[in-house]
């Protein structure tokens, strides 16, 4: 039962990436704004089908 | 593109009017419709956006709209009217705006943003400013980091955003506490993962101990315990520690306290019952309650940064930055920042421009708005020499004035000052949950004391210190110390939902109390716009109406100004004007097409009119001294005030109105809205108006203008409404979002059910406390007993707080609408 230790400790550092992950994201702002990166990511997706679409219409002609 | 003649269905299924502007969705009739090229608007600012917009290649902005089911925008502010940018320009600016030299960044407050499609034009900037490098909005406190290249033109950005209809406002460096508040929310924000993954890790271990993990697994996990909780302990509660270093140097009480003295008590005993061998270790219920105390405040704050994100919305008096003033040596008038303005300066304003300091009039004559100090809309004439008071506006042509106060030292500085002061003095009152800490924290001292006196002498020292520490573990407050906030949170967030914001939990503490409520009339009650309100023009015969038209273009009177608007159209075969006079206060005079003219106020008032209208003047027109038709001009009530003054009444508030505004007219809608005549207070100045409210004592005070500040901020519960001042918005304690009364009712209604809510939590966990003290008193609590319990206890509280939210849900879905 000694491997207990082996898994409490993987899973504690594990635990310890995710936290160390989540400080730095919040360190550098990701947390600050939590409405417009969702609209923006929308409006991207907006932009490329217009440009797909008039890489279309140029073809066609 | 959007087709504007057909009748088109929103996603509730309403039908739509049949045209609307193209741009903001206005509906449309004859009086307001512009045609462009076969095109329809509502004015010409929609009709040079749409134009703009369509020669950027912008036009998606439409269909993006559209795919986001918003049909109605606000129409944009003139392009023509509003700030002149320039001035950012100028080298004396970028050390109060410029924020970063590398790139270049400037800080903006945006307004009018609305959705999606506002982000995307924006967003769309740079691509066509080519002194934009880059810039990136944040929707959520409305604000646009712009990134400059090196040519420093600062006043591109503004610019570009007004010919889209939007404003800018730059933010200083030093006032801008947002970046302050964007650390803390971050540092919380890391505080609370730290807590979370301790906290969690220490109940999967303590899981398995309380499950029979014996021997060297019970040791080793009790050790892995102690490690994990000293984050929580430490880093995570600091600002349990700081607010307590506080409250001790204030003497204040506050609820962190006893927080404090749970955390510690705790984590001492039970690290020194693991080294002595004994059972009783908290670390499992400590970690939980550290974490989920974070949790629950963290979420409050969230909720309450909405108000003060706003604040920059409100216009504030001084939001203009730079003034001209006169260079003697060159005779000439430079921009200056406004706060570097001195005593003896002449200044130099346009029509519009807000005078930024106390001083004399240097030209002539002026028409000046004192709206600020008075809330009566109707401008004076000030001749040269007169003193002008800071914050009134120009309203005619140039003026110039000479400074003779600034700052703090102008009337309405030492007003605001004052506001503050009230502002300051009434937030420091200590909220219920702190007067709660300080009964309880008593109350648990005493009788831990007493008791472990009794036992001590029945048990022996050592049970009597043990069963005392078990009595002030499960007697600390801690379901009550985050549950309270937890559901000040929701109903604070429904609040915001129904349009209401709330700055501050505490106001619920104070809206039952509320006994009296003040009104300001100008802007609250009334929707605070002097127009014509009946004429009949049709009787004049034509010849007439263009003399009348000729002899009011000469002045620039407000009255004027919408008599010439309403006869608009008339602009063939203009007469001329000859011996054009101003009568001063009373009206003009002059002769055209043959005959003589006097267009002059008269004050009886008493005329038939609508139930919503207020008439503030009465114009009767003379032709060669015989009267021939007669103008009413003044403002018109709130289509709900009527309803919503009755059903205040109806629940047995006493309701005033206190207005700045001449009698006359105060008395009209206190007549239309049957509010007692000794309770309308008219002609009131600002100062004045405070010390009604604060005599008069359980008060609530509705208002927006600047006038309104000091009795916002003496009374006990200050409302400011939509479009108030930022100097009122800053000192009340909740903001309305619509432009209606109804929401008052909606704010009422809140009160009451939190407190009912918070009343059933305490009552709930003074029982709860006291059962599970008397238990522990007895011996009956271990470790297991006390884990099971506080998640048990905090679980019924929450649920407690969800169904009082429900509670105000339904009371809205049931409330009519006026």
């Amino acid at each position: 039962m000694n491997i207990i230790f082996l898994t409490l400790g993987v899973s504690i550092a594990i635990a310890l990436v995710f936290l160390a992950a989540f400080i730095w994201a919040a360190g550098k702002g990701q947390y600050d704004d939590l409405e417009t990166p969702g609209h923006r990511m929308l409006l991207d997706d907006y932009d490329t089908d217009k440009k797909k679409q008039q890489a279309k219409e140029e073809t066609g002609k | 593109m959007t087709n504007t003649t057909a009748t088109r269905e929103n996603a509730s299924g309403e039908v739509l009017p049949k045209s609307r502007c193209l741009h903001c969705g206005e509906a449309l009739d004859s009086s307001n419709t512009i045609e462009s090229s076969g095109k329809l608007f509502c004015c010409n600012g929609c009709r040079s956006v749409y134009e703009l917009l369509g020669a950027l290649g912008l036009d998606d902005y439409y269909s993006i709209r559209e795919t986001r089911n918003i049909l109605k925008t606000t129409p944009p502010a003139d392009p023509a009217s509003g700030e002149d940018y320039g001035y950012l320009d100028s080298g004396s600016f970028t050390d109060i705006y410029v924020r970063d030299e590398k790139p270049l960044t400037m800080n903006f407050y945006v307004e009018g943003i609305e959705c999606a499609a506002c982000l995307w034009l924006i967003e769309k900037i740079p691509d066509f400013v080519p002194e934009i490098e880059s810039l990136s909005l944040n929707m959520s406190d409305n604000t646009a980091t712009v990134n400059f290249t090196s040519e420093k033109k600062f006043s591109s950005f503004p610019e570009a955003i007004k010919k889209f209809g939007y404003r800018a406002h730059p933010l200083k460096t030093d006032e801008d506490a947002s970046g302050l508040k964007k650390r803390e929310n971050r540092k919380s924000l890391i505080r609370l993962s730290i807590a979370a993954v301790c906290a969690g890790n220490i109940m999967l271990l303590s899981a398995a101990i309380y499950a029979g993990a014996g021997g060297v697994f019970e040791e080793q996990f009790m050790l892995l315990n102690l490690v994990l909780s000293l984050p929580v302990i430490t880093y995570c509660s600091l600002p349990f520690y700081k607010n307590v270093l506080g409250s001790i140097r204030t003497g204040r009480a506050t609820v962190d306290i006893p927080i404090v003295f749970v955390i510690f008590a705790g984590f001492f005993i039970s690290a020194y019952n693991y080294l002595t061998g004994s059972p009783e270790v908290y670390f499992d219920s400590i970690s939980m309650f550290i974490f989920l105390l974070l949790a629950s405040r963290y979420f409050l704050r969230t909720v309450q940064g909405r108000l003060s994100d706003r604040e920059p919305l409100g216009q504030s008096l001084f939001s203009s930055n730079r003034i001209l003033v006169r260079d003697d040596s060159a005779k000439q008038f430079f921009y200056q920042p406004v706060e570097s303005l001195e005593t003896g300066q002449k200044i130099k304003l346009a029509r519009g421009g807000r005078f930024p300091a106390d001083g004399r009039l240097h030209s002539q004559r002026a028409e000046v708005n004192l709206s600020v100090l008075t809330g009566e809309n109707i401008p004076r004439t000030v001749s040269k020499g007169e003193v002008v008071y800071a914050g009134s506006i120009l309203d005619s042509d140039e003026a110039v004035l000479e400074v003779t106060g600034t700052g703090g030292s102008t009337r309405i500085g030492k007003i605001l000052e004052e506001v503050e002061n009230n502002y300051r003095s009434k937030i420091s009152h200590s909220t219920y949950s702190d007067r709660y800490a300080t009964v309880f924290t008593l109350a648990v001292g005493v009788i831990a004391a007493l008791s472990f006196f009794a036992v001590s002498s029945y048990y022996g020292a050592s049970e009597g210190l043990e069963r005392t520490i078990a009595f002030i573990l499960i007697s600390c407050p801690c379901a009550f110390v985050f549950v309270l906030p937890l559901s000040f949170g929701l109903f604070l967030k429904s609040a915001s939902d129904n349009g209401i914001l709330i700055k501050d939990a505490g106001i619920f503490d104070k809206l039952p109390r509320v006994r009296n409520i003040f009104f300001d009339k100008t802007g609250t009650l009334t929707n605070g716009v002097y127009r014509i309100l009946s004429w009949d023009t049709d009787s004049l015969p034509e010849p007439d109406r263009r003399a009348v038209l000729a002899i009011e273009r000469e002045s620039e009177h407000p009255v004027a100004r919408a008599i010439v608007t309403r006869l608009s159209g008339e602009e063939v075969d203009i007469p001329e004007v000859t011996g054009f006079r101003h009568l001063y206060s009373k009206g003009v005079e002059g002769s055209a097409g043959g005959h003589h003219y006097s267009l002059t106020a008269e004050s009886d008032l008493s005329r038939p009119n609508e139930i919503n209208e207020i008439i503030a003047t009465r114009i009767v027109i003379r032709k060669d001294g015989e009267p021939v038709s007669e103008i009413l001009l003044g403002d018109s009530l709130k289509e709900d005030a009527k309803f919503v003054v009755s059903e205040l009444k109806k629940r047995g508030y006493s309701l005033y109105i206190i207005s700045g505004d001449k009698e006359s007219n105060v008395r009209q809608v206190a007549y239309k809205l049957e509010i007692p005549l000794e309770n309308a207070f008219s002609e009131v100045t600002p100062e004045r108006k405070s010390e009604i409210v604060r005599e008069r004592g359980r008060s609530m005070m509705i208002g927006d203008g600047l006038n309104d500040a000091g009795a916002l901020s003496s009374s006990d519960v200050g409302v400011a409404i939509q479009g108030s001042v930022g100097e009122s918005m800053k000192v009340s304690d909740a903001y309305i979002l619509e432009n209606d009364l109804f929401t008052i009712l909606n704010l009422i209604d809140h009160g009451a059910v939190i407190r009912e809510t918070v009343r059933r939590n305490t009552a709930f966990s003074i029982t709860y406390n006291i059962a599970g003290g008397a238990f522990a008193l007895m011996g009956f609590i271990d470790p297991l007993a006390a884990a099971v319990l506080m998640p048990l206890s905090s679980v019924l509280l929450i649920a407690s707080s969800l169904y009082g939210q429900n509670k105000t849900r339904t009371r809205e879905g049931a409330a009519p609408r006026a």
